[in-house]
């Protein structure tokens, strides 16, 4: 009884991890509003993003995703390549 | 908090009729103004993106639209004319491969190397025409408050037709703007080009970037206007 409890939590945890966060993509040579474009078009084709915040001065592209919806980090990979950069980072974090 | 490192990384002004009519002034400013390659456009975009570029010089004016069809690689057309005096004025259409050959993303910088080449033809207003041939060079660095570039384009064309075009930039941004506000550029630029009477040319440009569209207005030291356009979509 207690494994299955754990498994529960376990795959909560995981479901919870990928869903209603914020992903914070810091990318390497986005350094102007046309190289950012390609990025900002890409993302947003993505079925699960609805916002994408660019910031330069943190070298960030801030996803925000549609409720109850994920993005994998190698889709996240994929796209920064597809728009020509590399991520040097992924990180999740709960929306405010 | 979760961290993951990657290694590498109708007539009544309705939009649709706007739209039409936005393109069909385009297409219009294409055909007249028809620079050498797009000299100081992406020559590759992202994956399946395309670039519109005009460029206007009085006597040396172009277009190339190109697609993407990977990261790396773009087919496109290019558009050139070319007045090399008072008699002659040429225009050469060529349909060329564009490749980012080398790519380096740093955290506050990007440098490029790309490489084109196509096969066309060239035309003159007197009615000689014949084959053509363009290769062409563009190595860029910048960060978000430095930009330089260089350029040459090589078109070999049949008979005494040839046009060669080698340009270097330097520029600088007086201040550092958001995606969603404009980006300027002052930007020094030199150019030679042997086949025309004044062969180098010297001049100051202003770009300004918002989003996915660049223009650029510029002079020559002879006051000969330069003007520049490009659009990512």
């Amino acid at each position: 009884m207690s494994r299955i409890l754990i498994v529960l939590v376990a795959i909560f945890l995981m479901v919870a991890e990928a869903n209603a966060k914020d992903v914070r993509v810091t990318v390497n040579g986005m350094v102007c509003s046309l190289c950012a474009h390609g990025l900002n078009k890409k993302f947003l084709e993505h079925e699960s993003v609805e916002k994408v915040d660019i910031r330069f001065d943190e070298k960030l592209v801030v996803l925000s995703l549609k409720e109850g919806a994920k993005i994998e980090d190698d889709e996240v990979q994929q796209i920064v390549e597809w728009a020509g950069y590399e991520a040097a980072s992924i990180v999740r974090e709960d929306k405010e | 908090m979760s961290l993951i490192a990657v290694s590498n990384p109708s007539y009544a002004l309705s939009p649709q009729h706007l739209s039409l009519h936005f393109w069909s002034w385009m297409l219009l400013a294409l055909c007249y103004f028809s620079p050498l390659s797009a000299a100081h456009a992406h020559p590759v975009t992202f994956q399946d993106g395309s670039a519109l570029f005009l460029k206007y010089q009085p006597k040396l004016s172009g277009t190339e639209f190109n697609y993407s069809y990977t990261p790396r690689s773009a087919l496109g057309v290019t558009h050139v004319r070319f007045k090399r005096n008072a008699h002659e004025t040429e225009h050469y259409l060529i349909p060329k491969w564009n490749t980012l050959y080398q790519r380096w993303n740093k955290p506050s910088s990007q440098a490029n190397i790309y490489l084109s080449a196509g096969m066309g033809a060239f035309h003159q207003e007197d009615g000689d025409s014949g084959g053509a041939l363009l290769g062409s060079l563009q190595a860029d660095w910048e960060s978000r408050r430095y930009y330089t570039q260089f350029n040459a384009d090589l078109i070999q064309a049949e008979g005494d037709n040839d046009l060669h075009h080698f340009r270097a930039r330097v520029g600088v941004a007086p201040s550092l703007a958001a995606f969603d506000e404009i980006q300027t550029f002052l930007i020094a630029q030199v150019s030679y080009l042997p086949e025309r009477a004044e062969a180098f040319q010297v001049g100051p440009v202003l770009r300004a970037f918002y989003g996915r569209y660049l223009f650029e207005v510029g002079m020559t030291q002879d006051g000969e206007f330069i003007g520049t356009a490009m659009i990512h979509f």
